[in-house]
C-alpha cells in the first residue's frame, strides 16, 4: 500500500540517527489508520536532535483537504496512534506530530528548502 | 481562558494571529502565533509554580519580590526536562522525585497533557522564532494553539488542585534555585 522514497540521500546521519530513521520509516509504513480517522494522504518525517539536543522525530501527517480546518478532536486519535507506534516500536526520540492539509503541503513542496528524511504515500 | 492574566492574553493573541488572514496566512503571523501560544503556557507554569512555591498575601511585598526573582530564574530547558518526565516522554526520573511520585504511571491525564503540550510547543516556538527553513501552515498552527488552549483549560478546571500538580510545579522550580542569586535585582 505504501511507497517510500528517500528525499534527501545526501544528508549525513550518525549511526544512531540512521538506525532510528530506518525504524521510524518501518513503523510509519506499517501503520493501519482506522477508517473513522481523517483521510491521510501521506506522512513525512525527519529524525534529528531537537533544539535542546534531545533525540527527536518530527512526523507531518498530510490530511485530505476540506472546507474547514481539521479539529484537535479529529486528529488526536492519529497523534495517539503514531506516538504509540513509535514508543512501542522502541523509538526513544521525542515525537513531534504535526498536521497539514494536502494543498498546504503542495505549496510547501514548491518552495521547500528543508526536505524531510522520508515520505510515505498512502493510496 | 482568562483575559485578565498574561497567559490568557497570550493564548488569545495566538488565535487572533493564526486566524486574521482569511485566505493566504502571512508566515510572520503564523510564527508569532506559535510563539505566543508557547509563551502562554510558559507564563502559566511560571506563575503557578512561583505562587505555589512562595505563597504570599497581596501586601507581602518581600515575598512578592522574591517570587518575581524566582520567576526570572526558571529556564526553558530545565522546564522542558521536567515536563518530559510528567508527560511520559522520558523515564529518567531523578532519584529524589521518583519515590514521591509513587507509581510512575500515575500522573493524571490533564497534568500529563499540559506537560506534553509544553514540550511540543517549546520546540515549535524554537522553529517559529529561529528556523526560517521550517514552513508553518494555518492548519498546523491552529492545532498547536488548540493543544495549548485545551491543556490550559484542563489545568484550570481541576488538574491544578491535584496532589501531583504540586509535585510538578515544585519540580519545575527546584532546578531554578541554583540560578536564583544570579537573577536577583542589583541593589
Amino acid at each position: 500500500m505504501d511507497a517510500f522514497s528517500a528525499q534527501h540521500p545526501s544528508r549525513i546521519l550518525g549511526g544512531v540517527e540512521a538506525t532510528e530513521q530506518a525504524t521510524v520509516q518501518r513503523l510509519l509504513e506499517s501503520l493501519t489508520i482506522p477508517s473513522d480517522c481523517p483521510r491521510v494522504v501521506s506522512t513525512l518525517f525527519s529524525v534529528r536532535p531537537d533544539s535542546t539536543g534531545d533525540a527527536a522525530v518530527w512526523v507531518w501527517v498530510i490530511l485530505a483537504d476540506r472546507e474547514e480546518d481539521w479539529t484537535l478532536a479529529e486528529v488526536r486519535p492519529l497523534t495517539e496512534l503514531i506516538e504509540g507506534a513509535l514508543t512501542e516500536g522502541g523509538v526513544r526520540a521525542i515525537p513531534y506530530v504535526r498536521f497539514r492539509t494536502e494543498s498546504e503541503q503542495i505549496l510547501i513542496d514548491e518552495q521547500r528548502t528543508d526536505p524531510p528524511d522520508g515520505r510515505i504515500e498512502r493510496l | 481562558m482568562s483575559r485578565a492574566t498574561l497567559h490568557g492574553q497570550l493564548l488569545e493573541q495566538a488565535m487572533h494571529l493564526a486566524t486574521r488572514d482569511r485566505h493566504r496566512p502571512r508566515m510572520a503571523n503564523l510564527r508569532r502565533a506559535v510563539s505566543s501560544a508557547y509563551y502562554g503556557l510558559f507564563h502559566l507554569l511560571v506563575h503557578e509554580a512561583t505562587c505555589r512555591f512562595l505563597p504570599a498575601r497581596p501586601a507581602d511585598t518581600r515575598t512578592l519580590a522574591l517570587r518575581r526573582t524566582l520567576a526570572r530564574s526558571l529556564a526553558h530547558k530545565e522546564m522542558k526536562n521536567t515536563s518530559r518526565l510528567f508527560a511520559g516522554l522520558s523515564s529518567h526520573w531523578p532519584p529524589w522525585l521518583a519515590p514521591l511520585l509513587g507509581s510512575r504511571g500515575s500522573v493524571p491525564l490533564a497534568i500529563r497533557s499540559l506537560a506534553r503540550t509544553f514540550v511540543l510547543l517549546q520546540e515549535a516556538r524554537h522553529e517559529a522564532d529561529y528556523d526560517i527553513s521550517r514552513a508553518f501552515t494555518r492548519q498546523e498552527v491552529r492545532l498547536l494553539i488548540d493543544e495549548a488552549r485545551t491543556a490550559e483549560r484542563g489545568w484550570r478546571k481541576g488538574a491544578r488542585t491535584q496532589e501531583i500538580a504540586t509535585l510538578y510545579l515544585y519540580a519545575l522550580v527546584l532546578p531554578a534555585l541554583s540560578q536564583f542569586q544570579k537573577c536577583a535585582p542589583a541593589p
